[in-house]
């Protein structure tokens, strides 16, 4: 019988088990990338791109790994990279035997030195730890750097204390709420990660439909992987279940009436993802570009997908209705699934609105057979009521009979983004099937969502 | 897909009462393997806190849709981590007490388990055997870089636990998926059986009585008690058939 293998994928989800010929197959289609994990019976996961342990573990994988999937992204391994000429090797060996005697007598000397200073500063160590206490780590001084505008101040407070930060939180010695914001802060002011941290404990539970790593490092891989499957998602021929796809997807004014705990100011893990997920397809982008042009380049969707992520971020940022610019315009416009997504968002009153519609069903924008088509509906749906909400007073009959027609389509839980539309769904009801004037089936609604801010 | 169920929990050789919970029902393909910490009375507690509220929270439950799964299980084991910690403030004796936890939702073509802790869930599969969920321990956290050698205090076990039920108000849950084929067969357990029998035992003994599914949870609880059943045992076995 065949070996078989199992792939895990951002720690997440299973592919297989698959034998050796199934897995590279696998890999072609972009169901797996170097960053996810294999295992095989009763052994270890191991990552694909630690060549080390994999031809430690799995040998026969090794070959497929170097030969598929390290050479089709023109990395080298570091494996050869270490590989060592044995005449090298033996003369290495005899420099080191000197060497070793030197670093004996060097230790010696050091520790010499070392006693002397503590014999000496003995007295004084009471003092010291007395002073240690004081100086201890405290989130009060991460808010002064705040306060001052020193970000500087703060990386590098961070930076010297990072091991204590960790110690602090992952030994619960602080309430979570003292440290957590600013460790997000930091984090996703630099690489999106914090060494020590589990990446779950910076995006925390609410936030339970993202990905658990929005690190910079895991959306490079993540876009690596999947620009073969760029344009499937984009040209709406199909809905691509990946974290890269649902992201493109975000419904930037869900995310924004939501109220995100733990955070400082404006930020949350969404537009944290976010900027993380745009910085890195930037890298990528470049690495592209040196191996295509740049228009091949943008064929595979990449200058789509970078105006939908200015637009998403630019879009969270505003009340009800961003102001959108030339790019976010010429993306509205554009045949595409993010296309018209945008086109929804953009929209700042009803005929705009509708005008998007037009163009879908109109094929001008998605074909009339895309499987996106009754998705878009959806969010077609929540755009409505998005302009309803800010609408003030009683809503006119036609607009509360095409918002009742609507919403037959509208699924209150986002099956692909896994948005929960349970508070906007509330609203709905309020407001079209109980026919009350906005303001007050805005405060129904609210009332029993508080938390979810259904005025923006 | 149709899913068979059995599972058993057994007190081993060495302790005196039995802190794990299982409960499974094979009609709604949900199941739930729960192994209690922080003394006798704590621990059995902890367990059947977690396994009883998560029973009724999936009883409550309207019908749910498999991308829906998730959301519901973090939700579920957070708040029953939170009872598990207010209980344990209103009883001084069983303060500290905690649980681990693998929980089993079969929905449509996929499963969904949700993992905290060392209890563990397998693949078996034509003769292979694949740990699939990731023991939240000391030593595999300081592996992945996700906890610094500072943090852990000197003399900490390997095997410690970093994540549990009612460890701390942040609860953080593993959530995995995989989709269904008929000949898979899940196995779910508490550290009872994994630390006392190898993991290649364990795939011979599913390989030479897989014709026997019912008598399989025995046989490997009586091969963890024949290798010493230093812990309680519990073993929850999920066949998907065609």
């Amino acid at each position: 019988m065949a070996k078989l293998y199992l792939v895990r994928r951002n720690l997440e989800v299973f592919s297989g088990p698959m034998t050796l010929a199934e897995m590279k197959d696998a890999y072609k289609r972009m169901q797996f990338g170097l960053q996810d994990e294999v295992a095989g019976h009763c052994g270890p996961w191991v990552t694909f791109e630690q060549l080390d342990r994999i031809k430690k573990q799995y040998p026969e994988v090794a070959r497929i790994v170097h030969e598929d999937m390290i050479a089709g992204w023109n990395i080298s391994s570091d494996s050869e990279g270490k590989l060592i000429n044995e005449d090298t090797k033996r003369l290495a060996i005899k420099s080191m035997n000197g060497i070793r005697l030197a670093l004996v007598f060097l230790v010696i000397a050091v520790l010499a030195f070392v006693a002397a200073i503590y014999m000496a500063n003995t007295a004084k160590n009471t003092v010291k730890a007395k002073d240690q206490l004081e100086s201890a780590v405290r989130p009060q001084d991460l808010q002064n750097y705040l306060d001052r505008n020193d970000s500087a101040g703060f990386d590098r407070y961070v930076q010297k204390h990072a091991g204590e930060l960790t110690a602090q939180v992952n030994q619960r010695q602080a309430p979570d709420e003292a440290w957590l914001p600013y460790l997000r802060l930091y984090a996703f002011s630099h690489d999106g990660q914090f060494s020590g941290l589990d990446p779950k404990y910076l995006r925390g539970n609410a936030a339970a439909s993202t990905p658990v790593d929005c690190s910079l490092r895991m959306w490079r891989r993540r876009w690596r992987s999947s620009s073969a499957d760029w344009n499937d998602m984009l040209a709406g021929r199909r809905l691509v279940r990946a974290h890269w796809a649902r992201l493109i997807a975000w419904d930037p004014y869900w995310i924004r009436r939501r109220e995100h705990k733990g955070w400082i100011g404006e930020q949350n893990y969404y537009v944290a993802c976010l900027g993380m997920a745009d910085k890195a397809l930037t890298d990528v982008g470049n690495d592209l570009a040196k191996s295509m042009p740049i228009e091949e380049r943008d064929r595979l969707g990449y200058a789509r997908l970078k105006a939908r992520l200015a637009w998403l971020q630019a879009a969270m940022g505003t009340a009800t209705a961003a102001v959108p610019s030339e790019e976010a315009k010429a993306l509205a416009a554009d045949n595409s699934s993010v296309g018209l997504w945008t086109c929804f968002e953009a929209a700042r009153d009803f005929e705009a609105l509708s005008r998007c519609r037009r163009s879908m069903t109109g094929g001008s924008n998605l074909g009339a057979a895309s499987p996106l088509l009754a998705y878009s509906e959806e969010r077609y749906g929540w755009n409505m009521l998005r302009l309803a909400s800010a609408t003030r007073g009683n809503l006119p009959a036609d607009l509360v009979g095409q918002l009742l027609q609507q919403g037959e389509k509208m699924n209150p839980e986002d099956h692909f983004t896994r948005f929960d539309y349970r508070p906007e769904a509330r609203l709905f009801v309020s407001l079209a099937r109980a026919g009350l004037p906005t303001e007050k089936a805005i405060e129904k609604a609210q009332s029993e969502f508080p938390t979810v801010r259904l005025s923006h | 897909m149709q899913v068979r169920m059995i599972g058993a929990t057994d007190v081993g050789r060495r302790r005196k009462s039995n802190q794990d919970s299982l409960y499974y029902d094979e009609l709604s393909n949900f199941g739930i393997v729960a192994d209690g910490i922080g003394g006798r009375k704590g621990g059995e507690i902890a367990s059947s806190l977690a396994v009883n509220g998560l029973r009724k929270a999936f009883m409550n439950s309207d019908r749910i849709r498999h991308e829906e799964v998730g959301p519901f299980l973090v939700s579920a084991v957070d708040k029953m981590n939170s009872e598990i910690l207010e209980r344990g403030r209103k009883e001084q004796e069983i303060l500290g007490m905690g649980t681990t936890l693998n929980c089993l939702m079969f929905v449509g073509e996929k499963l969904h388990i949700a993992h905290v802790g060392d209890s563990r869930t397998y693949l078996y599969y034509k003769k292979h055997l694949f740990q699939l969920t990731l023991d939240h321990s000391v030593g595999n956290f300081l592996e992945r870089g996700w906890l610094p050698k500072s943090a852990v205090q000197p003399g900490a076990k390997e095997g410690a636990l970093v994540r549990a039920l009612g460890l701390g108000e942040r609860i953080d849950v593993d959530i995995y998926e995989i989709a269904l084929k008929p000949g898979q067969l899940f196995l779910t357990c508490s550290d009872g059986l994994t630390g006392m029998v190898e993991d290649r035992r364990i795939a011979q003994i599913i390989t030479e009585n897989l014709d026997q599914f019912e008598s399989l949870p025995k046989l490997l609880i009586d091969a963890a008690n024949a290798a010493g059943g230093r812990d309680n045992i519990t073993v929850l076995l999920s066949h998907v058939r065609g």
